[in-house]
């Protein structure tokens, strides 16, 4: 793995590099790295896996102005713009949010899409909680409602990446809670074709139907998928699947973007 | 004058016990709660603030919210039943939690009302707000520390600018026209209290002028956090400030023995055993709580546990007087402690006393304070306090409680600059 620091504005942005290949930009979830690593070397072995961390998260600095997802957006639809050509982006959970805010803004950066159980959307009414309010959750049973996978050992530098993790969500996330309310609407203007993957054992989304809401709100050219077993970080709990998956769609759909 | 506010967390003390709900505070169902028991409470609250103001004590309110261990969750109605009805008493808020509140204004102009209709009285303190309260007002955990002091900064500018309206577009909030009515009665504004638990916020509070606070910490901790206000001052070239920039809180009960005064111990200390009770999540929130200080807890045990230590004893009262948590005792004893304490911490000119708590009757606690107003609050004024104010070449202001003439006495030492009296 290779780390690069690109400038963003006033941001520096920590990018981590794994293996190589043509590239596809993966947009990290809740918990950075830390949980993901297994899926992302793998993953690696077939493509060179791009992974610019969040404004928050440990390695990228936050400029005092990136104070929302939108924000965030921002930064990581510029570090897009750096690249020649459309590129495939895997977003994963809260990097799925991210991920469809770029899509939806600069449609022609993105030449394919892949959502695991992307966040930022709300589907239900005023009183219903689309997902679990992780802020009544005991601190040690949080990471247990987005995957049952136990990760690296507990040290103190783990310690901190999560902490600081943590902070960036509560201060992204917070109000509205874990969504946008105005994605909804703009989804419509993805045009890259999109593969939403989710999990049928998912403990932190509670909507059944959010995921193909999320997909039918994009359009014709999106298709959700739901796998058998999996809870909410699909790529934590079975990376296997998810990176043949993923090396499908993104060969499936490389000849058609190309023409775009 | 050294100072003491009565207080008490004005709680419905009806709630199931621990084996039968481990959690009491912010997720506990209402239906627990009885308004018609509650009616009762309330008005035992306001007879004894009514009775301080009678035996020469001050009041100090503070407001948690979603909790029965506190039923005063919107403070300023209780400040303005106080301002309305005593005479002479301090109105103490301690505090109004603006890193929470989204309306500064509001608070601003809620503060100057009751410093209006209680004559000047007023001394309006500013909190942080407690972990577990976030979803008081929904406030984002993120960034409030500089949320609290735009929003105190806004609070004073509505207190003092008097020229018409003002403009304000800051970091965290915005408003247009600004130009509350009425304005406040003490000139230029109400002293400002800030409340703190560590001494590396005592550093902006001095900064500032105001009031440091803190709470149950006992004289170590307590004396750490004074001692960082006056490093602070000393850094900035200032005059040493006087002890009444300095205020403590703790449990207060005088009895006409040891015994006897020991014996309430249990029901004081019971508001500790229900604070505890905490709901999952709700103490461990990531910005509130600096992200380097809680990856030491989670490398540490993975978790956190407010509940951890819940049915362990909370000490043994005698040892909570020795460190200052409580002066509880004889009026001897009281005296003593507080004594030992008021030097130990480099002397200081506020006492916030709980002296009410759980099912406490009007009669023991009415009992208690006036035994402390009697037998103990003038000796140490005369004996401690007032020699030390001497010894360190500081303004002696002996005087009746609640004499208005503290403000106009305090606010020249602070450097407050006091225009002349009369309209502009």
């Amino acid at each position: 793995m290779q780390r690069e620091e690109r400038t963003i504005g006033e941001c520096h942005v920590d990018i981590a590099h794994y293996g190589a290949g043509s590239p596809v930009v993966v947009l990290h979830g809740e918990y950075g790295v830390t949980f993901a690593e297994e899926f992302l070397e793998m993953l690696g072995s077939h493509h060179e896996v791009v992974v610019p961390h969040h404004p928050g998260w440990a390695g990228s600095s936050r400029p005092t102005h990136v104070e929302t997802m939108r924000d965030v957006a921002l930064v990581q639809q510029e570090i897009l713009e750096g690249f020649a050509t459309p590129v495939p982006v895997i977003g994963l959970s809260l990097g799925g949010w991210v991920a469809a805010e770029v899509a939806a803004t600069c449609p022609g950066l993105v030449a394919s899409l892949v959502l695991v159980s992307p966040i930022g959307i709300k589907v239900g009414g005023r009183e219903d909680r689309d997902f679990v309010d992780i802020y009544v959750t005991a601190a040690d049973q949080r990471r247990g409602l987005l995957s049952s996978t136990p990760g690296p050992p507990m040290d103190a530098a783990r310690a901190l990446e999560m902490a600081t993790a943590e902070e960036a969500v509560a201060r992204y996330c917070w109000s509205p809670y874990m969504h946008d309310p105005g994605l909804r609407h703009r989804l419509r203007r993805i045009t890259a074709p999109t593969l939403v993957l989710s999990g049928s054992d998912d403990r932190f989304v509670r909507r059944p139907d959010y995921f193909e809401t999320y997909a039918r709100l994009i359009g014709e050219g999106a298709t959700h998928r739901r796998i058998d077993g999996a809870g909410h970080n699909v790529e934590e709990e079975m990376p296997h699947d998810v990176v043949a998956i993923v090396n499908e769609f993104v060969a499936q759909e490389m000849p058609a973007a190309a023409g775009r | 004058m050294f100072r003491t506010y009565y207080f008490s967390e004005m709680p419905y003390p009806y709630t199931p016990t621990l084996e039968f709900a481990e959690v009491a505070r912010t997720t506990m169902p209402t239906r627990w709660f009885d308004p018609d028991a509650a009616h009762d409470v309330y008005h035992k609250y306001f007879d004894l603030v009514l009775a301080a103001d009678d035996i020469g004590l001050d009041v100090m309110f503070n407001e948690h919210h979603e909790t029965m261990s506190n039923m005063d969750a919107a403070m300023p109605l209780s400040m303005a039943i106080a301002a309305r009805e005593t005479r002479r008493a301090r109105i103490l808020a301690l505090g109004n939690p603006v890193a929470n509140r989204p309306d500064p204004v509001r608070v601003a102009t809620e503060m100057a009302m009751i410093d209006v209709v209680s004559e000047g009285r007023l001394d309006c303190g500013f909190v942080r707000g407690v972990s577990y309260e976030m979803s008081a007002t929904n406030a984002r955990p993120t960034d409030m520390k500089p949320r609290l002091y735009e929003a105190i900064d806004l609070i004073v500018k509505a207190w003092t600018s008097h020229d018409g309206p003002f403009n304000w577009e800051g970091e965290f909030f915005h408003h247009r026209q600004v130009n509350i009515v009425p304005r406040p009665f003490q000139q230029p504004h109400p002293p400002i209290w800030v409340t703190t638990l560590s001494p590396s916020s005592a550093v902006e509070i001095a900064e500032r002028g105001y009031t440091i606070a803190t709470i149950f910490n006992g004289k170590k901790v307590c004396g750490e956090i004074f001692d960082a206000y006056r490093v602070e001052l000393a850094r900035l070239g200032r005059p040493e400030a006087h002890p009444d920039k300095f205020a403590y809180s703790n449990f207060v009960f005088v009895g006409e023995s040891d015994e006897e005064a020991l014996a309430a111990a249990p029901k004081l200390l019971d508001f500790l055993r229900q604070s505890r009770r905490l709901a999952p999540g709700q103490t461990d929130v990531p910005g509130y709580i600096d992200a380097r200080a809680r990856a030491a807890a989670l490398a540490e045990s993975g978790a956190s546990n407010p509940n951890r230590g819940l049915t362990q004893g909370l000490g043994d009262p005698l040892a909570l007087a020795e460190t200052g948590v409580a002066f509880w005792g004889s009026p001897e004893s009281v005296f003593a402690q507080m004594r030992d304490f008021f030097y130990a911490v480099g002397g200081y000119g506020n006492l916030c006393g709980m002296f009410h708590a759980s099912t406490m009757s009007y009669t023991t606690t009415r009992r208690s304070m006036e035994l402390f107003a009697r037998e103990v609050l003038p000796r140490f004024r005369e004996e401690v306090y007032e020699p030390w104010l001497k010894e360190h070449g500081l303004k002696s202001t002996i005087g009746t409680s609640g004499d208005a003439e503290r403000s106009m006495d305090i606010s020249a030492e602070a450097g407050f600059v006091s225009p002349p009296a009369g309209v502009h």
